[in-house]
């Protein structure tokens, strides 16, 4: 029966329609899939995202030539998040998709600074803009299901000078360790953009 | 040279040491940004800092101002930060889009009272291909307060108070440097009454030309505007549109104002303000049209996964060129729509989630109840169908029959029926998971992708509307014809009629339950089995209740003389329910295949009619049987249907991938493959994709009202589109697989591509509308 576009579009009206289930070009929105990706990390090894399934996972998009990274760096902030939780609940990768950055540069980055979970490289900005990473840092909390349950800003101190910021991440993981969800699940990131390839 | 006049006279060491201060200066200078205006005089120490320092040279300069040297308490001055940034460097608004961070000034000072920080229009920046967008000025800006000394302030008059001000902020070139600033500027404050003394003209004139610069509301440019908005309440996850008209001459005879667009490109535009949970794009810019004057800017929105704010505001900036070409500023409010009301966090988060995982995972916004409830809306709905309605009437004339009936085997029937129901909904339910779990993506709908199937539905059809026109009697029970329905013989009986019941429900149940299975099939095994028994329960519930409430009853009709045109009438429903299956057939597998159909369902008539004559004639035995047994060899018939493997676009069906094809214009049309969309992509063609399948109920009525329009096949062939087909009428691993991509497990979807942005293409909803594709189809051809 091929109905008149009135009646149908009555017949759709029943029920609601369904919201695009994708994101447009603003990437994966929070309660969808993660992304798919795999990269190699600086030292070759290469980390899938379904390897941790059963795990947090936080993506951190890195580039060491930005202010509002080293400044984060300089006080350890993701560091010492990444070490909260033990290496069997919590994965920390860090990516780093600007487009002229090297493995190299990564471990010399990595020693100087002295933290220990890997940056994924992403050179061609593939993985980055899968996931619409548009700033550094950028952050993503992806729950041990794959679904992506929070993503933004590091915490709400663009310029740091609270003495007490609100790390979202902090409170993300702490949300779902406890069986319950990231509040609030999405905030703007703030940072230099990424600097892609073009 | 100056080392040789250093070793000279004082007078020449004095001159040559002022030349090479001068000589630094002007190159210092000239390291940041010229000033476009009147020399500033000299700041005062301690209100003038040049930092962001990047390869050793400050990239940016601030000085704090104030237009009035002497002021009395109470009087109202100016004061604000003037920064100069180096060519190429940034600095950012108050919302600084995609990257970077505002730009914070924070006057501290005792006594002094404040109005808003005012901030000029910014520009846009759009880079990477418009993968990010930010807002902010370049060359010199000037942020500042309207502000007063208060009268009763402590300080003692005639004293020079500091102002301070601390600073923080980022400029950008490809990298970003941050900015951090302390300063004081001394403002002399008189006793009140005194008349104030007012700055240098430089410094005047800097907050005159960025006084200027600030938007304007649009009534002062002469032009009305008009904010629409397609919802009026969000929930998380939710998007909407809004539409923004500028309009030059409101009324008739008045001067009317001519403007244009300040940029071709929508994001150059349209600048907002942030507002909480929610973020928006513009995509497109058009002319009003229709002899009106002035622009139309539309806008998406969308709400994040959190509440929005109850009531939250748009606050912009349009950016405009006047009559004479200048670019001026529009600032426009508008309400958005409304968030839930605003409740305390844990009661917020749990209706907006039951369920909380896998709802959660879900991004249609439906929760697990709301399609539950769906769900047994359209099992209800079914009821009416014609595939279902005569069933259900056979079933309910029983009932009344049997009024005398005992209430204990009314139930009884009641519940066979509805596990009749429910149980071979929830096999169809294990069927779809057991696919899943196999790996097959399946949406709704694909077991029309099985031709026969299809055919195998019209025959059943057809035997059922041969029964009730009186042919032959339908079923095992020897029942004399004159008996006006089937008597029941037994629970078992009902139990089938719910299976048959289900089984005729499936052609019809697309357009109805589609939201209700589309989230189901997002979902967990658990959430599928719930709404497909909902749907069972939902289809069961008109028959329970009138087996269940006498009262019920009593509104069907006693039968009589009238109800043989009844069933007649039911046959007919049942006839052109048959035909619509042999049209999807047609469409599925050709003329060929509808022959074949047809000559088995006239077969199948002659043998229904010797049943009947045979059942008539109450002759029992070997004859009946045989007649039963042929009647059933030739029902299964459409089973052994030789179906062609259908070309991808049936040149010779008027099916719905042929309309598609047509509404991409002669020679536009491709099947579809990733390469083939790269390429043109490549060539810097737009590009448009048609994910669809011949048994897809919905894309084929997209296919007639909407893609088959003249308007859609205007804006393909201007534009000039290379259209796709995607056509999933059989199963193919690359369509699934990019159906995956995209986040997709059923049908349709259709995409736009923009050959600048070849890795986001629009994604359009499931429900097109013809203005809808235009506008998106023009949005990827017209955004910079």
């Amino acid at each position: 029966m091929q109905l008149p576009i009135s009646i149908r579009i009555a017949l759709f009206s029943l029920a609601p329609a369904l919201a695009a289930a994708a994101a447009g070009a603003a990437g994966p929105s929070v309660g969808e899939p993660a992304p798919a990706l795999e990269l190699s990390d600086e030292s070759g090894a290469v980390h899938a995202l379904s390897d941790y399934a059963g795990k947090l996972v936080v993506l951190e998009w890195t580039n060491p030539g930005c202010p509002f990274v080293q400044r984060h760096y300089r006080s350890d902030t993701m560091e010492q998040l990444s070490r909260a939780y033990p290496d069997s609940e919590l994965v920390w990768l860090a990516v780093n998709s600007t487009h002229d950055n090297t493995p190299a540069d990564t471990r010399k980055w990595k020693a100087e600074q002295g933290f220990d979970y890997p940056t994924l490289q992403d050179p061609k900005g593939t993985v980055g803009r899968a996931y619409a990473a548009r700033t550094t840092p950028h952050m993503f909390v992806i729950d041990p299901r794959g679904t992506l349950v929070y993503q933004g800003a590091i915490d709400d101190d663009p310029h740091g000078r609270s003495d007490a910021p609100v790390n979202y991440v902090q409170n993300a993981l702490a949300a779902l360790r406890q069986k319950g969800t990231p509040d609030p699940s999405q905030t703007e990131p703030y940072g230099c953009s990424v600097k892609y390839a073009r | 040279m100056l080392g040789r006049m250093v070793r000279g006279s004082p007078a020449a060491r004095g001159l040559a040491g002022g030349a090479a201060a001068l000589l630094l200066a002007v190159l210092a200078r000239a390291a940041l940004a010229a000033a476009p205006g009147p020399e500033l005089p000299p700041a005062p120490p301690g209100a003038v800092g040049a930092t962001a320092f990047d390869a050793g040279e400050p990239r940016v300069q601030v000085r704090l101002l104030a237009d009035a040297d002497f002021v009395a308490p109470g009087e109202p001055f100016r004061i604000g930060a003037l920064f100069q940034l180096a060519p190429g460097w940034h600095l950012y608004w108050k919302n600084p889009g995609d990257t970077g961070a505002p730009t914070e000034l924070a006057f501290e000072s005792r006594g002094l009272a404040l109005g808003p920080l005012q901030w000029p229009a910014p520009r846009a920046f759009v880079f990477d291909g418009g993968f990010a967008v930010d807002y902010g000025y370049e060359g010199e800006v000037l942020l500042w307060h309207e502000a007063r000394i208060e009268p009763d302030a402590a300080a003692p008059q005639g004293a020079m108070q500091p102002l301070r001000a601390e600073l923080r902020f980022l400029v950008c070139r490809l990298e970003c440097v941050p900015g951090e600033l302390a300063l004081a500027l001394p403002l002399a404050v008189g006793a009140p009454g005194d008349a104030a003394a007012p700055a240098a003209d430089a410094i005047r004139a800097r907050f005159e030309r960025f006084e200027a610069l600030r938007p304007e509301p649009a009534a002062a440019f002469g032009a009305s505007l008009r904010v629409q908005r397609t919802r009026e309440r969000l929930r998380p996850g939710d998007r909407f549109g809004i539409s923004i008209e500028l309009e030059g001459c409101p009324e008739e005879g008045r001067d009317c104002s001519t403007f244009s667009a300040g940029s071709e490109d929508p994001r150059e535009l349209f600048l907002p303000e942030r507002v909480p949970q929610i973020r928006l794009r513009a995509v497109a810019l058009e002319a009003l049209g229709e002899g009106r004057s002035g622009l139309r800017v539309q806008l998406e929105g969308e709400a994040s996964a959190d509440p929005p704010a109850g009531d939250a505001a748009l606050r912009a900036v349009l950016a405009l060129r006047d009559a004479r070409g200048r670019l001026r500023h529009i600032e426009i409010e508008a309400p958005l729509p409304r968030g839930p009301r605003l409740e305390p966090a844990p009661a917020a988060s749990a209706p907006a989630a039951p369920g909380a995982g896998p709802a959660a995972a879900n991004s249609s916004g439906v929760g697990l109840l709301a399609a539950l409830a769906l769900g047994w809306l359209g099992g209800l709905i079914l009821n009416l169908m014609p595939c279902v309605l005569p069933v259900l009437a056979i079933k309910l004339f029983s009932l009344v029959e049997g009024a005398g009936r005992t209430r204990a085997e009314a139930l009884r029937h009641a519940a066979a029926y509805a596990a009749g129901v429910v149980a071979s909904l929830l096999a169809l339910a294990g069927l779809v998971l057991a696919l899943r779990a196999a790996g097959t993506a399946v949406g709704w709908g694909f077991q029309f992708q099985e031709p026969r199937y299809v055919a195998a539905l019209a025959a059943l059809c057809f035997l059922l509307a041969l029964d009730f026109f009186g042919v032959y009697a339908f079923g095992s029970a020897p029942a004399p014809l004159a008996r006006l329905g089937q008597r029941a013989s037994g629970p078992a009986r009902s139990l089938f009629e719910g299976l048959l019941v289900v089984v005729l429900a499936t052609p019809c149940s697309a357009p109805f339950l589609g939201t209700a299975l589309g989230f189901a099939f997002a979902g967990s095994a658990a959430q599928v089995l719930g709404v497909f028994a909902a749907i069972g329960v939902g289809l069961a519930t008109p028959f329970c209740a009138a087996a269940l409430l006498p009262a019920l009853r009593r509104w069907v009709p006693r039968p009589g003389p009238w109800l043989r045109a009844l069933r007649a009438a039911l046959g007919l429903c049942l006839v052109a329910t048959s035909l619509w299956l042999l049209s999807l057939l047609y469409g599925g597998a050709g003329g060929e295949a509808v022959a074949a159909v047809l000559g088995q369902l006239a077969l199948l008539g002659i043998a229904a009619a010797g049943l009947g004559s045979l059942q008539r004639a109450r002759r029992a035995g070997a004859a009946r049987a045989a007649a039963v047994g042929v009647l059933a060899l030739l029902a299964a018939g459409p089973l052994l249907l030789p179906v062609a493997e259908p070309p991808l676009l049936h040149a010779a069906a008027p099916s719905g991938a042929r309309a598609a094809a047509e509404a991409g214009g002669a020679g536009a049309r491709r099947s579809f493959s990733p390469e083939a969309v790269a390429d043109a992509l490549e060539q810097g063609r737009p590009a448009f994709v048609i994910f669809t399948a011949d048994w897809c109920i919905t894309c084929k009525l997209n296919e007639r009202a909407v893609l088959a329009d003249a308007r859609v096949a205007d804006e393909l062939a201007q534009q000039g589109y290379a259209v796709f087909v995607a056509d999933w009428t059989r199963r193919d691993e690359t369509i699934r697989a990019e159906l995956a991509r995209h986040g997709r497990a059923g049908i349709p979807l259709y995409l736009v591509y923009d050959p600048r942005r070849p890795d986001e293409p629009e994604r359009l909803s499931e429900l097109i509308t013809v203005e809808g594709l235009v506008r998106a189809l023009r949005a990827a051809t017209s955004t910079g």
